[in-house]
């Protein structure tokens, strides 16, 4: 079956993941482009055993002390969503990472997740990045951070969220997966990002009648989203 | 709504069902066969919007059982009724919320 990127697949996804191309090979906040590129690479291994660029992807030919605890986080995420658990993040942190590494960590590696997994859906082949980028992270918190309930710290939304939240969510009530990565505000928003154009809108998630597309009505979405939280174990 | 209406609802559904879970299992072979069967029955825009939601919800997923993200109270309420019947109480992401 041959699939026509270009007629079939709706010009906001293909966007959306130029974007997430772009933005998984630049420096981050907390790691540079090689890191997260490696990232990205190591968790396609994990996911599909597919291993071309794994070895060109490794730092000076080696692994750095914060990468070697970076991987145990990468299989889990990699293997199955049900694997994570409150020890995966307690051994990254025990093991040198801060919170907010481990933040960006999750968030860089299962957006490189969401690509393969849509690419391997189509059949089509896997994302091809550009050469990664190695300038310094901007190592920058957010001045907002309380605990919420989650794990890690986040900016909440609404007045509690300042500047910060207004910056990120707008004036939108945002649901908590949108604020679970918010102690590194540029994952916060590319999730968003990848949300609104190939789910749901988040203003727009009570409006039962919408989706993208004509042919997959918000009952086909709510299923096949349904059954991947189902499988994945995820309460949320 | 017509039992002829009904019926092929429920057989796109199946073939949505097959779909996510050979696209969630990374099941190769039983992957190409569902994606084929979508594609004759439903067309090529549903199997790019079934594999952008599959995608989309694995990344979800796994961000919400990274950090330890608590669901809502109104959607814990909301879901009360189901939630047992379907085993989701039990899952190892559900202590996030339902903590004693």
């Amino acid at each position: 079956m041959t699939l026509n990127n270009d007629t079939v697949i709706r010009k906001e996804i293909l966007d959306v993941q130029d974007r997430q191309k772009q933005s998984i090979r630049s420096s981050g906040t907390w790691w540079d482009g090689k890191e997260r590129l490696f990232f990205a690479y190591q968790a396609r291994a994990f996911l599909t055993g597919e291993t071309t660029h794994l070895q060109k992807s490794k730092i000076n030919g080696q692994e750095s002390s914060r990468l070697s605890a970076a991987k145990p986080v990468i299989v889990s995420l990699a293997g199955n969503g049900k694997h994570i658990t409150k020890k995966t993040m307690d051994d990254a942190l025990n093991s040198g990472l801060s919170e907010a590494e481990y933040v960006e960590l999750i968030g860089v590696t299962t957006r490189s997740i969401c690509l393969d997994l849509f690419n391997k859906g189509l059949g089509l082949p896997y994302t091809t990045y550009e050469k990664p980028e190695s300038s310094p992270p901007s190592q920058q918190l957010p001045r907002s951070l309380k605990k919420e309930g989650a794990w890690v710290q986040t900016v909440p939304a609404g007045q509690a969220g300042d500047i910060d939240g207004k910056e990120l969510y707008g004036e939108s009530q945002a649901p908590f997966i949108f604020r679970a990565l918010s102690l590194v505000p540029e994952e916060a928003k590319e999730v968003m990002a990848i949300t609104t154009n190939q789910y749901v809108p988040s203003e727009k998630l009570m409006r039962l009648d919408f989706s993208h597309t004509k042919e997959f009505e918000r009952s086909q979405i709510e299923l096949v989203a349904g059954r991947t939280s189902l499988l994945n174990e995820c309460f949320y | 709504m017509e039992e002829s209406e009904l019926n092929s609802r429920d057989a796109n559904s199946k073939l949505l069902i097959e779909f996510t879970d050979h696209l969630v299992g990374l099941d190769s072979n039983k992957l190409s066969d569902s994606r084929q069967k979508i594609v004759d029955t439903l067309g090529y825009t549903v199997l790019v919007e079934a594999a952008a939601t599959v995608a989309t919800f694995s990344m979800l997923d796994r961000i919400a059982n990274a950090t330890g993200i608590p669901l809502e109270t109104e959607m814990v309420k909301m879901s009360a009724d189901f939630r047992e019947s379907l085993g989701i109480n039990n899952y190892y992401s559900a202590g996030n919320t339902l903590k004693s």
